[in-house]
């Protein structure tokens, strides 16, 4: 964060940081404010004691603007598909609020917020009734929030289907019957449909061949470009998360680690956990790229703490090679770090 | 499918198959035993229809027990009724106390075994599967036998209703058909519960009600119709032996179980025909159904693997190398002929 920690209770509305929009010069649309979930790990029978609890997320805050591109990168378990699930109002906060246009959405959400920020889930294959036609998928959405009669249905999914590059003739099939690439633009399709202002995609691409790939992505630059979207990317890709976003946060156990411009953050970080993620993508063509930098990073040591227990201080403290007295005992906040926000005592640019 | 790779030789056959009604395609994946079920089933359904256009079944015919003949094709009882008229009574009274047996059990089990399923690991699903649990708990033959028992065989009269002992036999057999079904649709629903198309519909706002009853039920469905063939012919079997020990419908009126029992003394004088026809018309049923319904299930499970194998194998490689090459040139003008 930004704001000092002394610093007055905010106003509802004012942007957490100050980068948010900063491409667009527009007001954030969606805000997640302090989220936090903890799942309870199922108790041994006749075990006592307060039930363990999974810190899956803890404290996560940030602004996305219309028109803009977060992506949210770090490896498996580090809360990202969480934090992606309580956006999309699917998964309610331990604690915390997710904030559009200033307005607090409640834990339920009424049909009109529950528009507003759509979720793709990661696999295609998988986000279709496999017993209903695809026309079925694309009506439902209109049918149950009132949008439309039977034509105007008709006619609205056809241009939506249009939109993303598929014709007429692909409502009538199964899903079945449809390939990865076009049941991955199908997908966006169903959820287009609906007007959302923000789009949160799952790993988007994990399940794609690399051709594939190519076109989901575009598509997705092309209707953040068209339709003035915001788009909120969860990935464990970075070579996707350079591709796509504005602006990147890198989570750690639940934690943003480093926030900021996605030229900063996804290029050079500051914190020694984004760095190590970064060198540890294998590089296909040194020639080209360079020489593998993990000689001049930081190196990790040990593997991840578990998120029931996480350790105190720094969650980053016991594999960081920077670590010391001060990391076991404070959690960082996110400062001003250069370009970017970085939670890290002793990270500098 | 204009971007599928394969021969068009097979491409237009899947489209014809495709665009042939379902039924039919049915009937063409059933594989020998399931023809062998089914050929069966319509025997017993023909043995039902024509034996009730061949005479009376209380009417005597002749003077005692005569061997088929012509004139009486499954020969006359110890009565002189016509055996055959007898048998298809008796055919058609099991066949509409399995078919409401099965109804009510399938509807009801289902019912609560979605209901369960959807709240899965809640109290509600606590609370019905336990319920259903309790009938489970003695077999559920000896359930029938216990409930006909206690009610007695018969007729009820409720004001102008009266309930003759059919009903409530076809009740008996149901509500102890009702665990399995629930059992079967619990499962289905919590499986499909956890597939990412429940998210995706809940997070397009889609209420719960019709997520379950218009998304979930389509898919919970065939399994629980797997079992209800297999349901039916235990029905056959139950209704048949309740009627052996005189606990189903009671004398004149015929079914399979009481014609067998009837004919219990008369095989020693010589009268194989009276036990035996009746008797191969109940395993006709029996197996009929338990052939179709074995069919049916691996029928189900092979069509989802093979959705599944068929991926890689046909959509992928097409679609995507159409994917891909028009693309980048152009969105709107891609695959749209």
């Amino acid at each position: 964060m930004t704001r000092p920690a002394d610093a007055a209770v905010p106003a509802p509305a004012a942007p957490l940081d100050a980068d948010a929009g900063e491409a667009t010069g527009q007001a954030p649309i969606l805000t997640a404010r302090h989220l936090r979930r903890y799942f309870p790990v199922p108790r041994t029978l006749g075990k006592r004691g307060p039930a363990a609890q999974v810190h899956a997320v803890e404290d996560v805050s940030f602004d996305v603007a219309p028109g803009e591109i977060l992506a949210i990168v770090g490896e498996s378990g580090c809360g990202k598909s969480t934090v992606a699930r309580m956006l999309a109002g699917l998964s309610e906060p331990t604690a915390g609020t997710v904030e559009s246009d200033g307005r607090t959405l409640a834990a339920h959400r009424s049909a009109a917020d529950q528009r507003l920020v759509q979720l793709v889930t990661q696999n295609p294959r998988a986000a279709f009734n496999r017993r209903r036609s695809i026309r079925h998928a694309l009506h439902q959405p209109l049918r149950v929030h009132g949008l439309a009669d039977k034509d105007e249905r008709e006619r609205r999914a056809l241009e939506t289907v249009q939109r993303v590059g598929l014709s007429a003739e692909h409502l009538d099939r199964m899903p079945r019957d449809l390939s990865g690439g076009e049941l991955a633009r199908m997908v966006l399709a169903r959820a287009l449909l609906v007007e959302p202002r923000v789009l949160v995609l799952d790993e988007p691409t994990a399940s794609l061949d690399a051709s594939v790939k190519a076109t989901v992505v575009n598509l997705l630059l092309r209707l953040r470009d068209e339709l003035g979207l915001a788009i909120v990317v969860i990935t464990h890709e970075i070579d996707i998360a350079r591709r796509l976003a504005d602006r990147a946060a890198v989570m750690y156990l639940g934690r943003i680690a480093e926030l900021g411009p996605a030229s900063e953050v996804l290029h050079g970080p500051v914190h020694p956990y984004a760095r190590m993620l970064l060198a540890s993508i294998p590089e296909p063509d040194p020639a080209r790229t360079g020489p593998a930098r993990a000689a001049d990073t930081p190196t990790a040591v040990g593997e991840v703490p578990s998120a029931v227990a996480p350790p105190p201080g720094c969650a980053y403290h016991p594999r960081c090679p920077l670590a010391t007295a001060v990391c076991t005992a404070e959690v960082p906040e996110l400062r001003r770090i250069g370009a970017v926000d970085a939670a890290c005592h002793h990270a500098d640019a | 499918m204009p971007d599928r790779s394969g021969p068009p030789a097979a491409a237009a056959t899947a489209k014809a198959s495709a665009a042939r009604p379902a039924r039919f395609r049915h009937l063409r994946n059933l594989g020998p035993a399931g023809w062998t079920g089914l050929v069966f089933v319509v025997a017993y359904l023909l043995v039902a229809t024509v034996g009730q256009l061949h005479g009376s079944p209380t009417e005597l015919v002749t003077l005692g027990p005569e061997a088929p003949s012509l004139a009486h094709p499954f020969g006359t009882d110890h009565l002189g009724r016509d055996l055959l008229a007898r048998t298809a009574e008796g055919a058609w009274t099991s066949l509409w106390i399995c078919l409401t047996s099965i109804g009510f059990a399938l509807v009801v089990g289902t019912a609560i075994g979605v209901s369960a399923g959807y709240r899965h690991g809640g109290r509600l699903d606590g609370l019905l599967m336990r319920s259903v649990e309790t009938v489970q708990a003695l077999p559920q033959f000896i359930f029938v036998m216990f409930v006909i028992g206690l009610v007695g065989t018969q007729d009820m009269h409720w004001g102008p209703l009266t309930i003759g002992n059919g009903v409530r036999v076809a009740l008996a057999i149901g509500i102890g058909f009702v665990p399995y079904f629930a059992r079967v649709a619990r499962a289905a629903t919590v499986v499909e519960m956890r597939e990412d198309y429940v998210v995706n519909l809940r997070g397009l706002g889609v209420p719960p009600r019709e997520i379950l009853f218009r998304e979930v039920l389509v898919n919970v469905l065939p399994p629980v119709l797997g079992q209800a063939f297999l349901a039916m012919a235990i029905a056959v079997f139950a209704e048949g032996g309740l009627s052996f020990l005189g606990l189903g419908v009671p004398a004149p009126h015929a079914t399979l179980g009481n014609l067998v029992a009837d004919a219990g003394g008369q095989i020693l004088g010589d009268a194989w025909w009276y036990a035996t026809l009746p008797g191969a018309v109940l395993v006709l049923g029996i197996l009929g159904f338990n052939l179709l319904g074995e069919a049916y299930g691996s029928r189900n499970r092979n069509r989802s693997t093979r959705s599944v194998r068929s991926v890689p194998a046909g959509a992928a490689p097409g679609g995507t190398t159409g994917s891909t090459g028009g693309i980048p040139a152009g969105y709107a003008t891609e695959e749209t002929k």
